[in-house]
């Protein structure tokens, strides 16, 4: 799968977040992300996790052997990136 | 004892429980690895499961857990997360506090 793909989908289940999708292996099916949403606030990162897997459905664990995450509400990132 | 039970009972009986792929021993993938060596590192003692075992472990696990992926720690019957969230909790010192609570800590 393109990174552009996953990307694709994990927007179309967080329309809100900030999605960077890279292809760690260059084998198109291993991939890292960071997903920044303010759909995070108040939930723990299991919960944050939980939401982005749900997003990428059966592909997780066919197409997508492995998914590196990293997710953040914009107050987190904002703090890390100053 | 059915499989999911002998699954659910591992991670009820155990304060640590580790589902991954091969062993801490001889860790079969990158992520797996990296939580083996955060246990490690504080000497604690735990259970492995390895899923490559039987596959029919993953299905159930993640059916119980609602998690898709291994590796999957629990402590105290709770799911901690994967190799990310039990990473990032290393870095941050909250795994230290987590696996205090397990009871389990030998130093």
């Amino acid at each position: 799968m393109e990174p552009g793909k996953v990307k694709e989908l994990i927007l179309k289940g967080l329309p809100k977040a900030h999605v960077e999708v890279a292809d760690t292996t260059g084998t198109k099916d291993h991939f890292s992300a960071v997903v920044i949403s303010d759909d995070f606030i108040g939930k723990t990162m299991i919960q944050q996790h939980q939401e982005v897997y749900k997003t990428l459905g059966n592909y997780l664990t066919n197409e997508i052997h492995a998914l590196q995450l990293k997710t953040m509400t914009k107050e987190q990132w904002q703090k890390e990136n100053n | 004892m059915e499989l999911k039970e002998q699954i659910i009972n591992d991670i009820t009986t155990n304060h640590i429980m580790l589902f991954m792929k091969g062993t801490p021993e001889m860790p079969q993938c990158g992520f797996s690895n990296a939580v083996v060596q955060a246990l490690n590192h504080y000497g604690v003692e735990y259970k492995a499961t390895n899923v490559l075992t039987d596959p029919e472990i993953r299905v159930q696990l993640s059916e119980y857990s609602n998690w898709p992926t291994i590796p999957q720690l629990f402590v105290n019957s709770k799911l901690i997360g994967g190799a990310d969230i039990t990473i990032e909790m290393h870095n941050n010192g909250q795994l230290l506090d987590i696996l205090d609570s397990a009871g389990e800590k030998t130093e």
